[in-house]
């Protein structure tokens, strides 16, 4: 008798963990295909990152020499981002500071808290929002100590 | 019963991970797709993670990170003042002044008193938010790691945060023991482990002893204050230098400049553990009386060493004292353990092997080895880690002998089990009436080199030219490793079989002698195995060749005849030395004259031409043979159903 029931319990126990497992594998199936779309979707990414820093310097050098044929060089750059579905993530002056978004990298004192003095690094992100890169931005960390809570709370509503 | 998931709750960062079909699987997150979370909480908002990292300058006070170094702490404590000098945001203490909470430190932000519990919380509930997503599940359990040297205190703190999070926590464990459980050592016998652990911010070392599968941390050790973030610092400082000696500018007045080198440095540094010298190009970096100064400079992973020497020198200290606590010498270690992203660095790894005169346990991703321990644990508690579900893995490849002693894998090296394959094989003679099956185990290309597992003779193949016949070999492996190996002749149905009980079951010593035996011998087993590819490849032209020229008969012209037969010769000749390119060429010329006897043919006789062309290349190159008689063969091919 108890041999009987130690063979039903091991039976149920090993139920248990064939049930376990398929559906393991089945979920594991439904997550592969979904890594399969999402890579698809973005194995552009990995690339586009790369070059990144490339334009960057092109842009930084047209600033400097203002040369007409880097000009036409940058913008084909850009057209080929667009082509791509690559868009500049917006952080226009005055525009309130988004984490999600961007990254400030430094406070300067005066102005609005939390609005954007300028962005230094241009951020891209694919049209459905995914980040590629996150803008660089300087953002003004206002002028006395109690303001900045109620500034701050403020932007959260907008 | 749904999952538990195991959390590595860090000082600068957290991982979570969980098993999946019996393997742990670290959980990226959701928002950045990445499988490490930085500990930053701006509990206002409730950002967590990236995303309160990117605004953390913006509001530094109202953001949070290194809470670790606050749990379970009273204000008074040496930590907590040592914390409270380097963070911007405010330190108090508990929220419950008449109780003994009221001791205890806890942080400020506008106003409003966050214990460590409910900071360290939202962490949780953040990764608990990305299992969940990931998973498709709810996730209610948790088993969360902590340093070895947490008190009572802190633990119940870390257990507290997880029930904040509304995660039952099932155990609280250590690092250093998760690390260890990673990497499988709680199987092992008794061992005596070292968990050398160089995070971000913190640098811990342990001493744990095993015994009945049981871990006992004997001593433990560190620096509470030295971490990658100082590596990246002395770079940034050399960079900094560097560049204010040629252009005489300092570039940490330029915040955005900093920010570019700071960026540029731990590239650098991570570039180094791979290669040997990198290139720092930060052009238009500043400027100078109007004009652009370029940073570009060259860093050699001899100067990074140098530079971090010190640092690295520097845990050393601590990895004494932990020694001598445990009352051991370096070389009573049995295993030593790598964790922390700054143990990928060459200089720190060399350090250890040199300290402790052994190689260090690195092949488990050193930025998540705790978290994957952490969901082992959590998967035996589940019941997902049982002795019937851990699925096996056949240690070496399991194969055939075919001819000229080659040895052809069925199944092949980690392929878990149970498994089976099935390959169709062909004589290697004409009128071959039996063909000899010889199991081996091993990953040298030759037979005589490996395990012989068993042999046995599948006999009354029904008389066939070479090849033709069909001998359809199966090997079946089931969960317990028994080997069942099938030979079967297509035309008459006629079995034979072994079972090979241990295939699987090898010491460890032995499977590891016998996989570095085969990586000793790489290259000379290439050398071998290509010399016999191109005696078969030889001996199977000069069969064709002797065929076709039987089978034409007179409608050859007699001096291409015997242009053949001289070629023939000259095959024969060197086929069996060991000049591996000369028996290749010799081969080449035979076929380039034999196609002489195809096109002749073709002037001769139409219809006849077919029958040659096939013979002379239809029914070779698409058959193996099993070893059999030591006759002319098929060069290797695929299989003919």
């Amino acid at each position: 008798m108890k041999k009987d029931k130690k063979s039903k319990d091991s039976v149920s126990e090993l139920k248990g963990q064939l049930a376990r497992a398929l559906a393991d594998y089945d979920n594991l199936r439904k997550r592969a295909d979904e890594e399969k779309d999402a890579l698809f979707k973005y194995s552009s990414q990995r690339i586009i990152a790369g070059l990144l820093p490339i334009l960057d310097m092109l842009e930084a050098a047209q600033k400097h020499i203002n040369d007409q044929g880097l000009a036409i060089a940058i913008k084909e750059f850009k057209d080929l981002l667009r082509e791509e579905g690559v868009e500049v993530i917006p952080a226009g002056q005055g525009e309130a500071f988004d984490e999600d978004t961007q990254d400030v990298i430094e406070v300067v004192e005066g102005g609005e808290h939390g609005k954007i003095k300028e962005a230094v690094l241009a951020g891209y992100r694919f049209a459905d929002g995914h980040v590629i890169r996150h803008a660089k931005v300087k953002v003004y960390g206002g002028l006395t100590e109690s303001k900045k809570g109620e500034n701050m709370k403020k932007e959260n509503k907008d | 019963m749904g999952k538990i998931i195991g959390i590595d709750l860090g000082t600068t960062n957290s991982v979570v991970a969980v098993m999946e079909g019996g393997r742990p699987k670290v959980i990226p997150a959701a928002d950045t797709g990445r499988n490490i979370t930085p500990s930053v909480v701006e509990p206002v908002k409730n950002l967590v993670g990236d995303v309160a990292k990117r605004q953390m300058i913006l509001n530094s006070k109202n953001t949070i990170y290194s809470i670790k170094r606050l749990m379970g702490r009273r204000k008074t404590d040496d930590e907590v003042k040592r914390t409270e000098k380097m963070v911007p945001y405010s330190i108090t203490s508990g929220k419950d002044k008449s109780a003994q909470a009221g001791n205890m430190a806890a942080v400020e932000v506008e106003g409003k008193t966050y214990t460590p519990q409910e900071i360290s919380a939202m962490i949780l509930g953040k990764l608990k938010k990305d299992a969940e997503a990931y998973l498709g599940e709810k996730v209610e359990q948790a088993v969360i790691t902590v340093p070895a040297y947490f008190d009572d205190s802190q633990r119940q703190a870390t257990k507290q945060a997880g029930e904040i999070a509304g995660l039952k926590v099932e155990r609280i464990i250590n690092e250093p023991t998760a690390a260890a459980l990673a990497y499988g050592l709680d199987k092992g016998k008794s061992e005596k482990i070292a968990v050398y652990d160089l995070g971000g911010g913190t640098f811990d070392i342990s001493i744990l002893e095993l015994g009945d599968g049981v871990f006992e941390v004997k001593a433990t050790n560190g620096d509470t204050h030295l971490g990658g973030d100082d590596f990246d610092a002395v770079v940034v400082d050399y960079i900094v230098s560097e560049f204010k000696k040629e252009n005489s500018m300092d570039l940490t007045a330029d915040k955005q400049a900093l920010q570019r080198v700071r960026d540029a440095a731990e590239k650098a540094k991570i570039e180094l553990s791979a290669a040997s010298e990198v290139e720092i190009n930060q052009p238009y970096i500043t400027q100078k009386d109007g004009n652009p100064l370029h940073l570009t400079m060259k860093l050699t992973r001899a100067k990074l060493e140098s530079l971090v020497e010190e640092l690295v020198e520097k845990t050393f200290k601590p990895v004494e004292a932990c020694l001598k606590d445990a009352k051991l010498d370096p070389h009573d270690v049995d295993e030593v353990i790598m964790v922390g992203g700054m143990t990928r660095m060459p200089k720190v790894i060399d350090k250890v092997r040199e300290y402790f005169g052994r190689e260090a346990n690195k092949s488990v991703n050193p930025d998540e080895v705790v978290a994957v321990g952490a969901a082992i644990q959590a998967g035996v508690l589940a019941g997902d880690v049982k002795d019937i579900l851990l699925l096996d893995v056949t240690p070496l490849t399991l194969g055939i002998e075919t001819l000229g002693g080659v040895a052809t894998p069925m199944i092949t090296r980690n392929t878990t089990i149970p498994a089976s394959k099935t390959e169709t094989f062909s004589t290697a003679a004409d009128n071959q009436t039996q063909v000899e099956i010889h199991v081996t185990q091993g990953e040298r290309p030759m037979s005589a080199d490996n395990k012989s597992l068993g042999r046995f003779i599948l006999d009354g193949i029904p008389p066939a030219p070479r090849g033709v016949p069909q001998v359809e070999v199966a090997f079946d492996i089931d969960a317990s490793g028994i080997l069942k190996v099938t030979a079967k002749d297509k035309a008459t149905g006629k079995s034979q079989n072994i079972t090979i009980s241990g295939a699987v079951g090898l010491s460890d010593d032995e499977v590891k002698r016998m996989q570095e035996e085969a990586e000793k011998h790489k290259e000379e087993d290439t050398k071998k195995s290509e010399l016999i590819t191109a005696r078969n490849q030889a001996d199977a032209m000069v069969a064709t060749a002797e065929k076709a020229l039987k089978d034409a008969g007179d409608k050859v012209a007699k001096d291409i005849k015997e242009k053949v037969e001289e070629k023939i010769k000259a095959v024969k000749e060197v086929k069996d030395s060991d000049k591996k390119d000369e028996i290749e060429a010799k081969t080449k010329e035979l076929s380039e004259t034999l196609s002489q006897v195809g096109q002749a043919m073709y002037q001769k006789q139409d219809d006849k031409k077919q029958e040659t062309s096939e013979q002379s290349g239809g029914d070779e190159g698409k058959k193996k043979s099993p070893k059999a008689g030591d006759k002319a063969e098929a060069e290797e091919g695929e299989v003919v159903e």
